[in-house]
């Protein structure tokens, strides 16, 4: 047996894919480091759900016959990966992280499960979450089932939610990459804190057949992986159009981001605020760095303030309105008490009263934001801005402390960004930019509705030039 | 465009970023600052001058 050396657990989906079919280790060996791997310290970082040993091995054996019969399925063939536990999983517990549902089991594999097994790639574990994805509004980031994730830069912090254990998962290296989902912030939040990459995509592109639902109007499932380069590969093999999902745009995609536009020609929008006055004092060194590496591209930048509307009021009556249909039998029968988290249980009761007239008047105004928005991206063609402010926050410390900048800033900037661009259903790409005391600092992209490759290939531009993203977490033995 | 937001404006924005109604301090009464918040956001839309023609965004395309 090949042994696998510790660098493999930090490898590119490219470099993995090369060593697989050079045969310097099989995908049975593969699978069952990175089992062990998982296995280990998955559960001290509170990130791991389930394992799925046997089914892994038992796919990683077909995937090694293919590949002594020379039949080659791609660069995901032999991939071990994560799923966050709001996807199906046939036949294995899928607890969307919340102590009502830790029995709940599926007859079928999630859409996105099933185009991962096509391509070969191998699922060896359910990824930890906040419960039912924070629908309800959390306070600690102990409001899951697995209790509150770690992150593996700093385990006295909170590794982001509610994509948490695939942030964490990824950050540590027990995985080459996971599945996440986003309604409004669940990917940028831990892939901003765990220093990894994550993909957002368009609303639409990806199905969401066998994923919990949080908002039909929202929910959108992505990639968290070592680059911009991985996503888009993953992002290949999981869009598509899916008649089980009636919100799927019908689009396929295809990484190619040598056929975007070239820099020269295509105009980032940022704020100086959100550079400045809005990121906490330590964080701005770093994010002035990333944004003088775009600078640098060639790009023309072009200085813009988001539209101005109320981004928080219509997301939350949206979001609230539609989760608390979703989740209306469980609020009904008093389920709902044995949540984790506090708030998270009066914010899905206190959905009961959103009226319909409510529900109606935010979608007006979503209208709205989505024609202001469509206005903005024909000024420029990517948004530019810190994905959080700060760095992640103490495991203890309550989530819904506001930190407001001492000194007012004088422009909104782009601040809101993240509802606002949920709303809008654009995609929008997270890049690891820098540290401070040891813990990670992201810059998101964000592009008009379907430019994922122009996304990419700036992110793919921006790792070419730093190291962020290779970054590798000292862990416990 | 340059229009100073308010404080409420700016606490808006952000408590937006996070899946969540914004309310929540410590017991007791959790659900009723939970129940607040959505009377808040309800002020917020009610009060925002939306046109006649503006049809809600049921034909969801991205």
């Amino acid at each position: 047996m090949a042994s696998i050396p510790d660098t493999v657990f930090f490898s590119s989906l490219g470099e993995l894919s090369a060593k697989l079919k050079a045969r310097e280790f099989s995908a049975v060996e593969l699978a069952k480091a990175f089992l062990d791997r998982l296995e280990r310290l998955g559960p001290r970082l509170n990130a791991l759900a389930l394992p799925l040993r046997q089914e892994a091995l038992r796919q990683a054996r077909l995937v090694d016959r293919d590949l002594k019969k020379d039949r080659p399925k791609g660069v995901l063939q032999g991939i071990p990966y994560g799923v966050k536990d709001l996807l199906a999983v046939t036949g294995h517990p899928t607890t969307w992280g919340a102590a009502p549902y830790a029995g709940q089991v599926f007859d079928t594999d999630a859409k996105v499960v099933q185009k991962l097994e096509k391509a070969g790639a191998i699922c060896i574990g359910k990824l930890a979450m906040v419960e039912l994805a924070g629908g309800g509004g959390y306070r600690f980031a102990a409001a899951s089932l697995t209790g509150p994730a770690l992150n593996p830069w700093d385990r006295s912090r909170w590794a982001g939610g509610s994509s948490s254990g695939s942030g964490a998962a990824v950050a540590a290296g027990l995985v080459p990459f996971a599945l996440g989902s986003e309604t409004s912030g669940s990917i940028v939040t831990p892939a901003a804190y765990c220093g990894v990459t994550g993909l957002r995509p368009t609303y639409g592109y990806v199905s969401r057949s066998g994923a919990m639902a949080l908002s039909w109007t929202l929910d959108k499932i992505g990639p968290m992986a070592r680059s911009a380069e991985d996503c888009g590969l993953i992002l290949q093999a999981i869009a598509g159009k899916d008649a089980d999902d009636p919100g799927t745009a019908g689009k396929s995609f295809y990484y190619a981001p040598q056929f975007a536009r070239p820099f020269k020609d295509l105009k980032i929008g940022y704020a100086p605020a959100d550079f400045e006055a809005w990121a906490q004092p330590e964080t701005q060194p770093a994010f002035r760095a990333a944004l003088a590496a775009f600078k640098s591209f060639g790009c023309q930048m072009v200085e813009v303030e988001i539209p101005d509307f109320p981004y928080g009021p219509v997301l939350q009556t949206i979001l609230g309105a539609e989760a608390g249909s979703i989740f209306e039998e469980l609020i009904a029968s008093g389920q709902v008490d044995k949540l984790a988290d506090e708030k998270q249980i009066a914010g899905l009761k206190a959905t009961q009263g959103i009226l319909a007239k409510d529900y109606l008047k935010a979608m007006r105004i979503r209208r709205l934001i989505m024609n202001a928005f469509r206005e903005l991206f024909f000024k420029v063609d990517v948004l530019l801005a810190p994905a959080r402010n700060s760095v992640a926050s103490k495991v203890q410390d309550p989530l819904d402390a506001v930190i407001v900048p001492k000194a007012t800033p004088q422009s909104r900037g782009l601040q809101g960004l993240t509802p606002a661009t949920n709303l809008v259903g654009a995609p929008a790409l997270f890049l690891p930019c820098g540290f401070v005391d040891g813990l990670p600092l992201a810059v998101q992209l964000v592009g008009r509705a379907f430019s994922e490759n122009t996304l990419l290939a700036f992110g793919r531009e921006y790792q070419a030039q730093t190291d962020w993203h290779r970054r590798q977490p000292k862990l416990p033995a | 465009m340059s229009k100073k937001p308010t404080r409420r404006q700016w606490t808006a924005v952000l408590t937006a970023a996070a899946a969540a109604p914004v309310a929540a301090q410590a017991p007791p009464g959790l659900v009723d600052q939970a129940r607040q918040a959505v009377e808040r956001n309800r002020e917020v839309l009610t009060n925002y001058k939306v046109p006649m023609a503006v049809e809600p965004a049921f034909r969801f395309e991205a």
